[in-house]
């Protein structure tokens, strides 16, 4: 029999031992370390192991690598599934039907998945952890994840998460692993190209070069910058690259390049970033992907002006592949615990390369300047129109949330700024408590495929963890496609004042038509919630 | 996360106008501050890394 697929319980230490003795694991390694470390500590009770299973990832290094050497290797890989519950009523049950929908009836206590190839020095080939019970709590999110399908015995098993992949050092480096890592979620998530480590590292040396020649095979050791954007281009990526500047003394800097801000937009969108660690005592810069963010609570009173929500983090959330997934990567030093990831922002973070997809022209950082600057002048203006609208007495008793218009004018309200598809923004705030002018505007409106979206908050109503509990009292909404060159912001909602300019497809080159709005009352909404688009997570009847 | 439930409130939308309606007196500059136009100008500035340290800079 080619396959045999075995069910363990794992309630004890002795259980764990004698599991990985029979299913001949080592953990000498910190990356599998790390992965059943945190497996254990989410209370994993059982797993269902698959032996000789044929894994489409290491197929593909074994034909293209592995397959070549003198020294024989094995093509199947084993398979582990982790459950929150010892799986001994599997073994109770005599019909091979019966089994298999036991197995689904566990959906809620299943963990994710490790596929082991046969490479005791790097013998991860894809880990998907469950997002909800091994990456989120209630300061950590996982903003970055999609759903398997997993098929087991005849069932089908869903986890979200992220996944990880460990480089093997001998098709590929860290370089190729976090890219792959980026690759597969577009793939699982958005159709993208299905993306092996193999095909990363050929698109990445054509063309090639002496610096990447210098390890053999090519490209195993690392990978340059331009390598890697020429392997993300090839994966129809769009490529965004940051990084650091000289300092004129030998080192580099951010300078006032808030680059915490500029990582958390974009996996607040949803998207993977790839950032590039690197220690002066290191000879290699280490690259991870960036997957969610952890929250910490502050002084509101050390606020700047311009802040955003990045300023209430305290760690990026990160695959390594060296190391595990949904790991805390400090933003700044006083966060940092080298024990507990050996890494920070404020220290090691040297390139940021971002992935867009296509027909995203504006950079997350701008689109929201523009945003921001629009609900200021707007603030600053909003006496003068009520005024010159309705008149002197009619105004005074125009007075919209005075707290908010006078932290807009001074740049003081909390940015949240994330990509999203015009039409989910739409659909989103359609479903949000937004006023009926523009509900009515929205549903007939055309937007572009992708928009930026900046939600605005008091900091007072903007710190809290749980997102069901913050207050949004204006937002804008900016088109992708668009420049600071010419008008790109579609919309402005903010208290007592609606703003929209529309474009006449009829006259391209005239200005857009700009309407306007005041409104008697004042509205508050809730922020986006990943991963939904309604609000009945947060509303009660 | 924790449900609420937000106060029940009314549109009433006291004025709907277009730009060109907008009397000239009113002082409402939509276009871009200075200030913005500069903070933009710093951000585009922020991805310096030189073209030979990018070079040679190594990721593995």
């Amino acid at each position: 029999m080619l396959s045999a697929v075995k069910s363990y319980a794992l309630e004890t230490e002795t259980d764990w031992e004698a599991f990985l003795n029979q299913i001949g694991l080592t953990l000498q390694h910190p990356l599998l370390q790390n992965i059943v470390s945190s497996l254990k500590s989410a209370g994993t009770q059982g797993c269902i192991f698959e032996d000789a299973y044929l894994d489409r990832d290491f197929s593909a290094s074994y034909s293209r690598f592995y397959s070549t050497l003198f020294k024989p290797y094995r093509k199947y890989c084993k398979r582990l599934h982790f459950f929150r519950e010892n799986l001994k009523d599997l073994n109770d049950l005599a019909d091979a039907d019966q089994i298999s929908k036991a197995i689904e009836l566990k959906q809620d206590n299943y963990m994710g998945f490790v596929t082991l190839r046969p490479l005791s020095h790097a013998p991860v080939s894809i880990a998907v952890l469950c997002k909800d019970k091994l990456g989120n709590n209630v300061e950590s999110e996982v903003g970055v994840y999609s759903t398997f399908d997993i098929h087991v015995m005849g069932a089908t098993l869903k986890v979200k998460g992220m996944p990880l992949t460990q480089q093997d050092t001998r098709i590929g480096a860290c370089a190729q692993a976090a890219m792959w890592m980026a690759g597969r979620h577009f793939h699982n998530k958005h159709r993208a190209p299905w993306f092996s480590v193999p095909e990363i590292t050929d698109r990445a040396l054509k063309p090639t070069d002496s610096v990447i020649s210098k390890s053999l095979p090519a490209g195993s050791d690392y990978l340059l910058p331009d390598n890697m954007v020429r392997a993300l281009s090839a994966m129809q990526r769009h490529p965004i690259v940051y990084a650091v500047s000289p300092d004129g003394k030998g080192g580099s800097t951010w300078g006032g390049f808030d680059v915490k801000a500029t990582i958390s937009r974009y996996v607040d969108s949803g998207i993977p970033v790839i950032l590039v660690l690197d220690k002066p005592s290191d000879s290699l810069g280490h690259a991870v992907v960036a997957v969610g963010t952890k929250r910490k609570e502050i002084d509101l009173g050390t606020l700047a002006v311009k802040s955003t929500q990045a300023n209430f983090l305290s760690h990026i959330l990160v695959n390594d592949d060296q190391r595990g997934s949904y790991l805390p990567l400090a933003v700044g030093v006083d966060d940092f615990d080298d024990a507990q990831y050996p890494f920070n922002i404020e220290e090691h973070l040297k390139l940021i390369f971002v992935p867009l997809p296509d027909k995203v022209f504006i950079t997350g950082e701008i689109a929201e300047r523009l945003a921001l600057d629009k609900l200021r002048t707007s603030a600053i203006h909003l006496n003068a129109l009520a005024k010159g609208t309705l008149g002197d007495e009619q105004a005074k008793s125009f007075n919209p949330h005075p707290e908010f218009i006078a932290a807009a004018k001074d740049l003081k309200v909390i940015s949240r700024t994330y990509l999203t598809y015009g039409w989910r923004y739409k659909s989103r705030a359609l479903r949000n408590n937004l006023s009926a002018k523009l509900k009515s505007d929205l549903i007939a409106r055309q937007f572009p495929k992708y928009v930026w979206v900046t939600e605005f908050s008091l900091p007072s109503e903007a710190f809290e963890h749980d997102a069901c509990k913050r207050v949004v009292r204006a937002h804008a909404v900016t088109d992708a496609t668009g420049s600071q060159m010419w008008e790109s912001v579609q919309l402005l909602d903010m208290p007592g004042l609606l703003i929209t300019w529309t474009f006449d497809p009829n006259a391209p080159v005239d200005l857009p038509k700009v309407d306007m709005s005041l409104f008697a009352e004042d509205f508050k909404c809730f922020p986006k919630i990943r991963g939904v688009d309604d609000y009945a997570l947060c509303s009660v009847a | 996360m924790e449900q609420r439930s937000f106060e029940t409130l009314t549109s009433k939308t006291l004025l709907s106008l277009s730009l060109t309606e907008i009397p000239k007196d009113i002082d409402f500059d939509l276009s871009l501050s200075k200030e913005a136009i500069d903070d933009i100008a710093q951000l585009e500035k922020c991805s310096s890394l030189s073209e030979l340290e990018m070079g040679k800079f190594m990721v593995g």
